[in-house]
Formats: structure tokens, sequence, C-alpha cells
């Protein structure tokens, strides 16, 4: 008999199943579903947010962060296009700037005007691969040196081997 | 031996500080990833000068799960069980603001104010465990007002928290941190482990969960992408500025000060 924790916990104990062909059943229709893009909760969560300010040229992006003089940084996030990597900046009273760029290029860092660019863009770095110019120290902050690739770009599988890790048959 | 090749008390702690890349007279100490002594794994690479703290590097990772690439993966239905292990102890907070972001219904605000009066406490008390008041901490499980104003009234552990772990305002902005912390560092507070502490009995008498700032959370949607953005990430991204000339003795009260757990640190 299958007890409902045992199907709570499915995602950790077989994990391979989760790397399936095509879209996802429950994803796809969350994502076609009309009534959660007007849901109230949703709205609420949105609202507030102006939004993101896009860029595609680098000098453009030192620029516009210099000018906006913005006290704090809380996040630095890249999403993986396949096609080029996005860079998200989002400063402390709200406002988001974005940055295109193809992965093998560098992108200038941010850690001479906030402190913690430094963590942000090593996590980035680690993740992603994307480099930044004028870091510090650019190193890999949650996985090992010994790592190989980047886990969070869409062509990394989830169920790649690494040189540390035992293969047990 | 040979006499010419035993080196004096003073001369051996030169040669030695020399060969780390030390001034004379400081040591070098690695502490964790796992020690007893710390709340979770997490790695110090100090530079002590007697008891004093001069250099703080810091090393986490040491509890990463890969949540944000599982939740690539999943439904929001089943992402919302996953998305509680990012802090065993307060799963709820999580859980909520991805139901938001995810165009579920959130979760009813009594339970995350009851999760965040357990938090706090939790972390109070095991200071409290620290210095020894374990009255305290029997009083704070019978009646937590009494226990607020005996705590508040206690000179003595006023006095031997305050002046611990201090950050300035301008400092708290830079590092990005939110919550108690960067509520401490405003006037009337000082910024120390004593304020901190203060501002969170404060929160937990007056729950006003819409004004506290709180972690954020933002979902991309087009790209199945999810980044979870966790206050204790930008904590630890801080530690060398609170750890900086602090004494040995204080480094865990001032981990246990700001509230952090290694698996929301890592994700």
């Amino acid at each position: 008999m299958t007890s409902p924790i045992s199907h709570k916990l499915a995602p950790f104990l077989y994990p391979e199943k989760l790397v399936c062909e095509g879209p996802i059943a429950g994803y796809a229709s969350y994502a076609e579903a009309p009534h959660t893009k007007t849901s109230p909760a949703y709205a609420q969560a949105s609202a507030g947010w102006p939004p993101p300010y896009h860029l595609q040229n680098t000098a453009d992006f030192l620029k516009t962060i210099q000018a906006q003089k913005q006290d704090s940084l809380l996040d630095i996030f890249c999403v993986d296009h396949e096609s080029h990597l996005t860079l998200n900046y989002l400063f402390g009273n709200g406002f988001q700037l974005s940055l295109d760029f193809q992965s093998d290029l560098s992108v200038p860092s941010l850690t001479h005007l906030y402190a913690n660019a430094n963590w942000l863009e090593c996590e980035c770095y680690d993740l992603f691969g994307v480099r930044f110019e004028g870091h510090p120290h650019l190193k890999r902050l949650l996985l090992y040196p010994e790592f190989a690739g980047h886990p969070l770009r869409k062509a990394y599988p989830i169920n790649k081997a690494q040189p540390l890790i035992p293969i047990y048959a | 031996m040979r006499e010419e090749l035993i080196l004096s008390p003073a001369e051996e702690d030169l040669y030695r500080s020399h060969f780390h890349g030390l001034l004379p007279g400081q040591i070098q100490l690695h502490l964790g990833p796992i020690d007893p002594k710390l709340p979770f794994p997490i790695y110090f690479n100090l530079i002590l000068e007697q008891r004093k703290i001069i250099k703080v590097s810091t090393e986490i990772g040491w509890s990463h799960q890969g949540i944000e690439k599982l939740l690539e993966q999943v439904s929001p239905e089943q992402g919302c069980e996953i998305i509680r292990r990012v802090n065993p102890l307060c799963p709820h907070i999580f859980e909520h603001l991805f139901r938001i972001a995810s165009g579920l219904e959130g979760l009813d605000l009594e339970i995350l104010k009851a999760e965040r009066r357990f938090y706090y406490l939790h972390f109070i008390r095991e200071i409290l465990k620290l210095l020894g008041e374990h009255r305290l901490i029997l009083l704070s499980e019978k009646n937590f007002e009494k226990f607020k104003s005996k705590f508040l009234n206690s000179k003595r552990i006023q006095k031997r928290l305050s002046g611990l772990g201090v950050i300035s305002h301008a400092q708290a902005l830079s590092y990005g941190l939110t919550g108690p912390s960067l509520k401490a560092c405003q006037a009337p507070y000082t910024g120390d482990v004593w304020s901190r502490l203060v501002v969170k009995l404060d929160e937990i008498s007056n729950p006003d969960l819409n004004t506290a700032p709180e972690g954020t959370l933002i979902i991309s949607r087009q790209a199945g992408r999810v980044r979870i953005r966790t206050p204790a990430f930008a904590h630890a991204g801080a530690l060398s500025v609170f750890l900086k000339n602090a004494d040995l003795n204080d480094l865990v009260l001032i981990l246990l000060s700001l509230g952090l757990v290694g698996t929301e640190i890592d994700r």
C-alpha cells in the first residue's frame, strides 16, 4: 500500500522520473489556465513592480546603473534562454534591469558599487558560467572546485555524473 | 640535535607565521564545516590575534540541495512540497511566497505569525542556553509577556550582548540585509546583537506582516526558471563585517542572533 507521504516524496525518491520529454501535464495546464493570471493573488504579487528595463549593451548597462544611484542591490539572477542568457538586477525600491548577452561574452561586475554583488556574481558564475569582468575573486560558491559544468544551464542534464562522485550500478 | 637548529620560541613564532603569510602574533584557525559548536554546517577561515578575530573568510555550500533545479522539473503544486525544504524551521513562509508567485492561493496569515514567533523565539532560547539562563527559557514557554519584560530588564544579558556583531546602516544596505537586522541598524537601535533581539521580541508582540520586510521570491514564468532569494544568503555574505574585531567566544552568539539556517543559505 502506498501512503500519501511516499507520493509526496516521489520527486526525491525517483529523480529519474522527473526527466520527461515534452511538457509536464501539470505544468502545461498551469501555464494555459486563464484563471491564474486574473486571480487576486497574482494581481497582488505583481502590483507595485515596474516593468524591467531591457538592455543589450554593456556600456549602456553601466551608465544606467551609475545614473540610478540606488541604495541597495537586492538580487542578481540569471535566466538561460538557450540562444542567449539574461541577467536580471533587482534594486532596493523595486527598480529592475535586465541585460541580454551571448553566453561566451563577459559582463561588467558591480562589486565596486555594492558589497553583496560579490557573492551574487560568484553564484551566477557557479550555476550559469557567467564571467564578470573586474570581480576581485570569481570562484565556485555553492559547488566544489572539481565540479564539471554549470548545472542551471538548460543544456545540463539533471542526471549527469560528476568526477568525484562514484556511480553505484 | 645541533644547538643552532633549535629556534627560540620567538623565532619559531616568526617562522611559522611567515610560512602561513601571517603577521607575528597572529594565528590561523579553521573552524567547521562540521563542528559541535556551530549551529549549522559552515566553514570559517579565521585569522586571530589572541582571541580577537582580525580577518574572516567564509565558505558555504555544505547543505546545497539543488532546489532551484528541481523546481524547474515539477508543477507548482509539487513545488509547494519541495520549497518547504529551503528552511525546515520556517517552511510556510517560503511556501506562501511560492504559492503567490505561482498564482495559487496563499496560506493563512495566522500560520505565518505563529511560525515567525516560533522562529524568533527558537534562536533567542539558543542564545539564552549559551548564557546559562535556563529559568528564562522555562518562563518563555509559559508566559511570554512576563518573559519579555524580564529579558528586557536584565542588565546582565544586556551588558553581555551589547556591542557584539555591530553593522552600520550604510553597510547593511550595501550588503542587501532585510528584516530585523536592517531595522536594528536605525535609531534608536545600535545594530548589535542586543538590538536585534529587542527588535525580534517587539515584532512578536506587534505582528504586522504587511509592513515587515521579508525575503523576496521571484519567478520567471516564460523561461521555466525558479529563483529563490533568501535573506540568509545576504546575511551570510555580510559575516565578514559582523565578525570583524569580535571575540572568538562571541562567534556563535552573533551567528544565532542573525537567525541563519544552513539549508536556507545554500538552497
